[in-house]
């Protein structure tokens, strides 16, 4: 128990203050202003600060709080509203990634799969060049300088066509819109071939391959494919690096009940494929994963056992000289050591739907994300925003279901984030949140994004407090922000843009 | 083995409901839990059933603890509201940061409750020192704290290198090195 007498604590004591919440791990207190800023104090000092307020506290604690912009003076208020108007810059642009489903067949059958492929011959789920045009015009009507278009499935290699006619046309709008246009595919890189991958360098498109880890490990969640995946991968990576392109192909993994002892082994498959770092995503409860959940599914426990496993693994490396990363936690460090949005969708408030990302069915339809989209695949309609030919950019934006997510994943409203000390960190995502309870809104505390987004901000702290992690962990932001600089400068607003606005 | 339900008492004195409500917020994961008030009403009654599968050792002991967690957390909010407000304003119009320590402060005062706002003359005076002592001239920006991050392509003006702030912790006997390794089995 706290030695809080809470009859001393008066709200004179906070006046001079930036406002801040706390929270206790181990015999620290980890005190985060509502900006991000955050300091450790002892059990006394933290006791101290709360009955009696900063005047009362040591010199060198309050130059620490002052440091670190606790204490409402002109530089902290201008450091705080900085990192204010960092956090929400986002929620002010227009939508800047759009992932196209192209096909929803596919051509595995991995365990988990969120999409709920259809199988190989299911043609009339391909999107055809009419349904291909409409979704690209859609897409240009959003009012941003930077314009993602990404590819996802089923297996987007499927339908080739469909895929180099959107690349091409985008090309061909672009020579009067002048977007900043960049292309990314997700695919499992198996019916790749000369021709295609020709035309994927030629248009710069980033690669991104599913890998689970070893052959052992990914067979059993993606089917007898590794071996192939591999090789293709190297071949795709070779051709990218020989022609210098300027981003290389990476990988993404997900993780199962069947992965979970292999922490190190996953890790060195990354390495032994020069990937640089890793980021493993749990299995949700979408699609075909939750009909095996029972066999496939991860407790929030056990995805955050294999994360701190991982992580320490990681960890050890870097101590080594090796400089390999994870990216959860680079996203979370970005938003902690230097108030930096990173973008990533699953980890902002108010959340990506709609206005961070929209997702393009195979029939046109447009959802407000792509978890969204696998609803809708589940008959569920609910985050279906629009359709492209009949539906405008404001339509998308403007619809109740974009509003309703904004609202819903806003966490300074939410009750039991509002007043978490993880809040600038976090976020939540309510489609998820909708399939698993039946509510946009539900009691946070029961959700599992709440476990695993707590969790992994718990192990990072503790490791943050550890000076020679710190300086690793301060690297790897460092390198990721000078990576984005230039995807954030092209995130501004076009001319164009503006009108729209006005 | 505690008893089912457990009974846990307030004084809304002390306690708000709205901090007692919090602490229930957060429970309703682990335990079944209603709230009344004692027959003399002076008194919030909390009664907590665990559910299925959850252990209840120490619930007590947690649900107090969370209850005086949401009892500080909004005192903090409540006393450096006006502050929030402010900030809020700045992002919105950076202008209004000029005002700062002039027509804004007294502004301030005016219309908040006396103490609000002020920092004591104890802080303020400790804070003056150590601005002499780092020689820091905020009027010229020597820190680039009005230059957005973005122009700076880089890392943002207020980043703390978190080694070097454990490290001026350690240096002033705010953490204990060892304890934090201690926590953290890495």
């Amino acid at each position: 128990m706290s030695a809080i007498d809470i009859k001393k604590v008066k709200t004179s004591n906070f006046s001079g203050m930036i406002p801040f919440s706390f929270r206790k791990l181990g015999d620290t207190y980890i005190v985060v202003n509502e900006y991000g800023n955050y300091v450790f104090l002892t059990e006394e000092e933290f006791v101290s600060l709360v009955e009696n307020g900063p005047s009362a506290l040591s010199r060198p604690v309050v130059k620490e709080l002052t440091a670190q912009n606790m204490l409402f003076t002109k530089e902290t208020a201008a450091r705080a509203a900085e990192r204010l108007r960092a956090r929400f810059a986002d929620a002010a642009r227009a939508t800047n990634l759009h992932i196209i489903v192209p096909t929803l067949r596919c051509n595995l059958r991995c365990v988990y799969c969120q999409a709920a492929a259809m199988s190989g011959d299911n043609y009339e789920t391909d999107m055809n060049t009419d349904t291909a045009r409409a979704v690209v015009e859609t897409i240009f009507d959003a009012p941003t300088k930077l314009l993602s278009i990404e590819f996802q499935g089923g297996e987007p290699l499927l339908n080739w066509d469909t895929v180099k006619f959107i690349i091409e046309y985008a090309i061909e709008l672009n020579k009067t819109k002048k977007r900043e246009l960049r292309f990314n595919i997700v695919s499992n890189h198996l019916l790749m071939d000369d021709e295609k991958l020709d035309f994927l360098l030629e248009h710069n498109v980033v690669m991104c391959m599913s890998l689970d880890g070893p052959a052992f490990v990914h067979d059993k969640n993606r089917g007898i494919t590794h071996d192939r995946a591999v090789e293709m991968y190297k071949k795709v990576y070779r051709r990218y690096k020989e022609a210098g392109a300027e981003r290389l192909p990476s990988l993404i993994g997900t993780l199962s009940k069947h992965s979970m002892p292999y922490h190190k082994e996953i890790v060195d498959e990354y390495r032994s494929l020069n990937a640089g770092s890793i980021f493993m995503r749990p299995a949700t409860t979408l699609g075909y994963a939750g009909r095996n959940w029972e066999e496939i599914g991860l407790t929030p426990e056990e995805f955050l056992d294999f994360y701190e496993r991982m992580l320490d693994y990681i960890i050890e490396l870097n101590l080594k000289g090796e400089r390999f990363t994870e990216t959860y936690a680079i996203y979370a460090l970005c938003k902690i050591v230097a108030g930096f949005e990173p973008g990533y969708v699953d980890m902002k408030s108010p959340c990506g739907a709609s206005i961070g990302q929209l997702a393009y069915n195979y029939n046109g339809d447009v959802y407000t994300c792509d978890e969204g989209r696998m609803l809708g695949h589940q008959g569920d309609h609910t985050f279906r925003v629009g359709k492209c030919g009949e539906s405008s950019f404001a339509d998308l934006i403007m619809h109740r279901a974009t509003k309703a997510c904004s609202i819903a994943s806003t966490l300074d409203t939410t009750p039991g984030c509002s007043e978490c000390a993880y809040r600038p960190y976090c976020g939540i995502c309510p489609v998820l949140n909708y399939h698993e309870t039946g509510e946009l809104s539900p009691n946070v505390f029961t959700t599992r994004r709440h476990a695993v987004n707590e969790g992994i901000i718990d192990i990072i702290f503790k490791r943050l407090m550890i000076p020679e992690v710190g300086d690793i962990f301060v690297q790897w932001t460092k390198n990721y922000m000078e990576s984005s600089s230039r995807e954030i400068e092209g995130a501004k607003e076009t001319e164009e843009g503006k009108a729209v606005k006005e | 083995m505690p008893k089912m339900p457990m009974e846990i008492v307030f004084d809304p004195k002390i306690f708000s409901a709205d901090a007692i409500l919090g602490a229930c917020h957060k429970f309703l994961a682990k335990c079944f839990i209603t709230l009344e008030h004692s027959e003399d009403g002076k008194r919030i009654i909390a009664r907590l059933k665990a559910r299925e599968g959850v252990s209840v050792e120490g619930l007590e002991d947690e649900f107090r603890a969370e209850t005086l967690n949401y009892a500080v957390k909004q005192k903090i909010s409540k006393g450096s509201a006006k502050i929030r407000d402010q900030i809020f304003h700045i992002v919105f119009n950076p202008e209004r940061l000029n005002a700062l320590g002039g027509q804004l402060q007294t502004e301030l005062e005016t219309k908040a409750d006396p103490d609000s706002v002020k920092l004591s003359a104890r802080l303020e005076k400790l804070l003056e020192e150590i601005e002499s002592e780092e020689s820091m001239d905020y009027e010229e920006d020597p820190l680039g704290i009005a230059v957005p991050w973005e122009e700076k392509h880089g890392m943002p003006g207020d980043l703390l290198h978190p080694v070097d702030q454990l490290k001026r912790q350690a240096e002033n006997n705010l953490i204990n090195i060892e304890t934090v390794k201690e926590i953290v089995d890495c």
